[in-house]
């Protein structure tokens, strides 16, 4: 067989895979902290303005 | 979207596959491989969603993707363990498993978030891998057609091979019968302790001629083009580099080949017959008519079609389901009974054979029978040996067929492609790793040659496969074609296109140094 079947190489490709998802699932977390934060500002100011 | 993620996984596993064997699969394959590998997992997700009967879908997915773990990571765990008593590392592994996959279910199912979460995960790292491999298997094709537009030795060998325009009366039909990894009787005594005299008297009692025969390439991708267009390959190291394991521009050129198309133009009907699984000799396009020994469709036999299926099979768990061996020795004899019965065509004919025959897998014992599965694997030497007395019997049984129910003496040439390997040529990772007896096994091609009409003065008391179709048009057509060099060209399976020149009276003088290694020891001799 000349196709070589070991799949060494797709655990370390799938390794690197993960690794990307896990800092675009990172960077959505932090997005969610973010916009967390400032719904949270936004609702505290928002009676100084009313009055 | 999130529930995408079993099937991106195991795309993922089949692409893959395909990205780390460049020119070894064609895309039609690819495509059906991929559309089986996700209908089953299409199958395991449905069946979980009606067991399941929650609207959720995240719950059946999961489960799909719990499939998709067993079918691809647990082999590959399984086989990095030791070999055990009773196979008792593997039941471990699939108890811890099975208790792994049961307690993550259960545990997620109950948190639907967390669940959402890893799901979410898979589907990034799904796509990532998709879209890499997908990108990769795309760039490998253009590169591939790019090499193949530009080559030189493609274009030198697309010119016709120059001669009369007719053939000579009477018109003999012509048999190429390849037997794939067929060594000659010097390396089988010498290498193997297998005497294969009773098989050559056997040839020579019906008129056979057997010269000293050598391969010039290690590699069948090598051989086949080489000796169907009686031209060396050694160009395409300079233009494909020594890192190209690409067969794409042999391929094409066997596929293409000149010699065929010599015959062709000289009234000769071009058939040919394919091996089981090889890519090279799996189809053709250019041939007149395609002999497929076993027709029909039968999804047991379709799974061992390609070398692509082939690997896959074998890396996932339809391994445990699944045996090749009994459909390969059963296209072996169909091939060798339905060539028998070529004399029939009424034109000439010029037939291709690929016989992947002694070549592993090893699927005949002496008696003609299927070795038993447990034997497969191990010791090699006596398997390959195993095997000829069988092929030595069905082809003899063939060409005696042939030369009975010819109308007139036809040419009948039985050739090697390429040696055996039991003496390390796969392991070796360099051509500097090769021992001199490992490369003397290799080249030691296998060669004898019925040729009517005093055909064996062409051939002399030598002759290597890059000469066998050159002698023949030559002496039988009259064909202006100049004698090839036999010079022979080591490569190994990691750089076919790496090569490296053996000199004959080399590799015959050092041939039972099975410790030093090619470089040191051809240094040495240049010394």
């Amino acid at each position: 067989m000349y196709i070589d079947p070991t799949s060494g190489s797709l655990v370390l490709q799938a390794i690197a895979a993960g690794v990307l998802s896990a800092v675009a699932m990172m960077s959505r977390v932090r997005e969610a902290i973010k916009s967390f934060y400032h719904s949270l500002v936004s609702r505290v100011r928002r009676p100084t303005g009313n009055r | 979207m999130t529930t995408l993620y079993p099937f991106l996984l195991a795309a993922a596993r089949v692409l893959y596959q395909g990205w780390h064997s460049p020119g070894y699969f064609t895309l039609t394959d690819l495509l059906v491989v991929l559309g089986f590998t996700l209908g089953l997992v299409m199958v395991v997700y449905l069946g979980a969603a009606a067991l399941l009967r929650s609207a959720d879908h995240r719950a059946p997915a999961f489960c799909a993707f719990l499939f998709v773990c067993w079918l691809f990571v647990f082999p590959m765990a399984a086989g990095a363990l030791p070999s055990g008593p009773y196979q008792l590392f593997k039941l471990g592994l699939g108890v811890v498993m099975a208790a792994l996959s049961v307690g993550l279910f259960r545990w997620l199912v109950r948190r639907p978030e967390r669940l959402t979460t890893v799901a979410t995960f898979f589907t990034l790292t799904g796509s990532l891998l998709v879209a890499r491999f997908a990108v990769g298997i795309t760039l490998d094709r253009l590169h591939a057609r790019h090499a193949l537009e530009t080559s030189a030795l493609a274009r030198a060998l697309a010119q016709p091979i120059p001669g009369p325009a007719r053939a000579p009366a009477p018109a003999r039909d012509i048999y190429l019968i390849v037997l794939d990894e067929y060594a000659n009787a010097d390396v089988l005594r010498d290498a193997l302790g297998f005497d294969n005299r009773p098989f050559l008297d056997s040839l020579r009692a019906l008129g056979f001629t057997v010269p000293a025969v050598g391969s010039n390439y290690a590699h069948t991708m090598l051989s086949l083009p080489t000796m169907l267009n009686a031209a060396h390959m050694a160009p395409l190291a300079a233009e494909l580099g020594p890192a190209s394991k690409d067969p794409s521009i042999p391929n094409a050129l066997l596929e293409s080949n000149r010699v065929a198309r010599f015959l062709k133009a000289r009234g000769y009907r071009y058939v040919f017959m394919p091996s089981f699984w090889w890519l090279s000799t799996a189809e053709s396009r250019t041939a007149d008519s395609v002999v497929h020994v076993l027709p029909g469709f039968n999804l047991d036999r379709e799974l061992g079609r390609t070398e692509l299926r082939r690997t896959l099979v074998q890396s996932s768990l339809l391994d445990y389901l699944h045996r090749d061996a009994a459909w390969d020795a059963r296209f072996i004899r169909r091939t060798l009974e339905e060539a028998a019965r070529l004399p029939a065509v009424r034109e000439p004919v010029f037939a291709f054979i690929h016989v992947l025959s002694p070549h592993s897998p090893f699927v005949f014992d002496p008696q003609c029978g299927l070795p038993p599965r447990r034997s497969q694997g191990r010791n090699k030497l006596q398997q390959y040996v195993g095997q000829l007395p069988c092929l030595n019997r069905m082809v003899l049984a063939t060409v005696s067929r042939l030369i009975r129910d010819s109308e007139v003496p036809p040419i009948i040439l039985l050739q090697g492609d390429h040696g055996s390997a039991t003496r390390g040529f796969t392991q070796a990772h360099a051509v500097a790793d090769l021992t001199p007896l490992a490369a003397w096994e290799r080249l030691g091609a296998f060669g004898a040659y019925y040729l009517p009409g005093g055909g064996a003065q062409a051939f002399g008391d030598s002759v290597t496969v890059v000469n066998v179709m050159g002698n023949v048009l030559r002496y039988y057509f009259g064909a202006a074609l100049p004698r090839e060099p036999d010079e022979r060209y080591l490569s190994v399976e990691d750089a076919p296109f790496a090569f490296r020149r053996a000199p004959a009276e080399w590799l015959a003088r050092n041939r039972f140094d099975s410790t030093t290694r090619f470089l040191a020891s051809e240094d040495s001799a240049r010394r």
